[in-house]
């Protein structure tokens, strides 16, 4: 059987970089990054945070193949921000989203199970 | 005179042009003419989903900062903005379900605590099964599967990650059960189920065939426990067991016989569906049921037959008349039997989906309440964006 193996799809092999950062060389304040062993659930909110910034021209994301267990961020941002500085901010912004939104389902949780 | 009046007026356009280059956007968004907030239409294309007959349209997310730039309305979302909007409103909660409203989140979002809720969320499972005996009429591979999808009542919090297949099985990352049926020659066919399944907290009682014990000495088997799994205080609270105790696993005739021993470890989703903490887990979008005209007397009669999961009722509005009312738009299905039979229906009413309202239900199989599912879900999402970032080189 030449199917690989399951724990491929999300243990990052030995020597890889988990996130690895290429700026591209003909559009100014452009950049991709490469996230191994990661797919549309981190792909899809990292685009929509990106979208939210007002400094980021583009952002959008690609899986490879299916058979390639990474994504490709392509970001492109204005001279007052960079890429990195872009992608930075958005996973900040949604860990604290992520902080707040725990808290708040845990709040809710307590006054529900206290009212019935 | 003019030419006064015209320097003076350039002086101005001076003077003004310095100020908004010091103020920019908030100059701008100051003037009397430039629009605070978008047009009533495009914030009912940007906030619903319309259902026409049709078609659904204008479905998508405007997720862009820059969209309504041109308008002069920003619409970059910021953290206090976000916190300010965002509300959790849980609707149901029973042992095995929840069903809860998350409203001011994207798509995106729900979708990834979805995602994470099926595939990443880890649970216990059995995955080796070490067979003794079978007889019956159930095929080994066909019984282990079987075995493999029995939803186990653990919490897998309490267990480590098995770290690869050769390695020691201890009381920290196995869990083992032991099934012993026989259908005596001359009985009645006997049916196992899961109750049958027996946790050996001791670990293995099954010999290694490769390993001759020495004379005396306790046989090796399958796991190398320490200690009995009920003794520690972790396990003494939360009693090991399965969630069903009625699941059919095999028949047996007369004189069939099934010995094994299965053992659980801990895994995700991804590996394989047995280890999904969830039945299944969805979210859809808050209905929306709007009247854009008054229905009355015999059209709200037949407004109200019109609809299968009664979202309209009937009020009283004096004088002999009755009007139709939207009563449950919650229970809505969008089926759109209400807007069918020509043109005038869908003048009447307007079938809508808030986007950024969604109804939330979590079903678990029962090795977790479903309510620390989602919450273990969020703490799956925030690990994977904190490894996203440290680990950016």
């Amino acid at each position: 059987m030449n199917a690989p193996d399951r724990y491929e799809r999300f243990v990052v092999p030995e020597g890889t970089k988990k996130v690895s950062y290429e700026r591209d060389t003909k559009i100014i304040n452009a950049a991709s990054f490469t996230i191994e062993r990661e797919e549309h659930t981190i792909g899809n909110i990292l685009r929509m945070q990106l979208h939210r910034d007002p400094n980021v021209l583009f952002a959008g994301y690609k899986l490879p193949h299916p058979l390639q267990y990474k994504i490709i961020v392509r970001i492109h941002t204005t001279s007052q921000s960079s890429p990195m500085q872009a992608y930075n901010q958005s996973i900040n912004d949604l860990d604290r989203e992520l902080d707040h939104l725990k808290s708040a389902f845990e709040a809710e949780m307590l006054k529900f199970s206290r009212d019935y | 005179m003019s030419s006064s009046s015209s320097s003076s007026s350039s002086s101005e356009d001076e003077s003004m042009s310095e100020q908004s280059n010091e103020l920019g956007l908030d100059f701008i968004l100051s003037l009397d003419n430039v629009p605070s907030k978008l047009p009533p239409h495009l914030e009912l294309f940007k906030t619903r989903v319309l259902c026409n007959n049709d078609a659904p349209v204008h479905t998508d997310t405007v997720q862009y900062s820059g969209a309504y730039a041109i308008m002069g309305v920003d619409n970059s979302v910021r953290l206090d903005s976000f916190c300010e909007n965002f509300k959790v409103e849980v609707k149901r909660l029973t042992d095995s379900d929840i069903e809860f409203d998350m409203i001011g989140i994207d798509p995106a979002i729900a979708n990834a605590f979805r995602r994470i809720l099926i595939a990443e969320v880890p649970t216990m499972a059995i995955e080796r099964v070490y067979i003794a005996n079978n007889t019956s009429v159930v095929q080994d591979e066909v019984l282990s599967h079987r075995l493999g999808l029995i939803p186990i009542r653990a919490d897998p919090r309490l267990f480590e990650y098995p770290e690869n297949a050769g390695d020691d099985k201890n009381e920290k990352n196995t869990i083992v059960f032991k099934l012993h049926v026989r259908c005596q020659v001359g009985q009645p066919r006997i049916t196992v189920k899961s109750d049958k399944l027996k946790w050996l907290p001791n670990g293995s009682e099954l010999p290694c065939e490769d390993v001759k014990p020495n004379a005396g000495s306790k046989p090796k088997t399958f796991t190398s426990f320490t200690c009995s799994q009920d003794s520690l205080p972790e396990f003494s609270n939360n009693s090991i067991g399965l969630t069903y105790s009625d699941i059919i696993l095999a028949k047996l005739g007369p004189g069939q016989e099934i010995e094994l021993e299965a053992h659980a470890v801990k895994g995700t989703g991804k590996t394989h569906a047995k280890w999904s903490p969830v039945a299944t887990t969805w979210y859809r979008m808050l209905p929306e049921v709007v009247l854009l005209k008054d229905v009355e007397d015999e059209l709200a009669e037949e407004l109200k037959n019109k609809c299968p999961v009664n979202v309209f009722d009937i009020e009283d509005i004096g004088k002999g008349k009755r009007r139709a009312k939207v009563a449950r738009p919650r229970d809505c299905t969008l089926c759109r039997e209400c807007i069918r039979g020509g043109k005038e229906w869908e003048d009447r009413v307007s079938l809508r989906r808030v986007k950024n309202h969604f109804i939330f239900t979590i079903e678990s199989t029962g090795a977790l309440p479903p309510e620390v599912l989602f919450t273990e879900a969020v703490k799956i999402l925030e690990d994977k964006c904190e490894r996203v970032i440290t680990e950016l080189s």
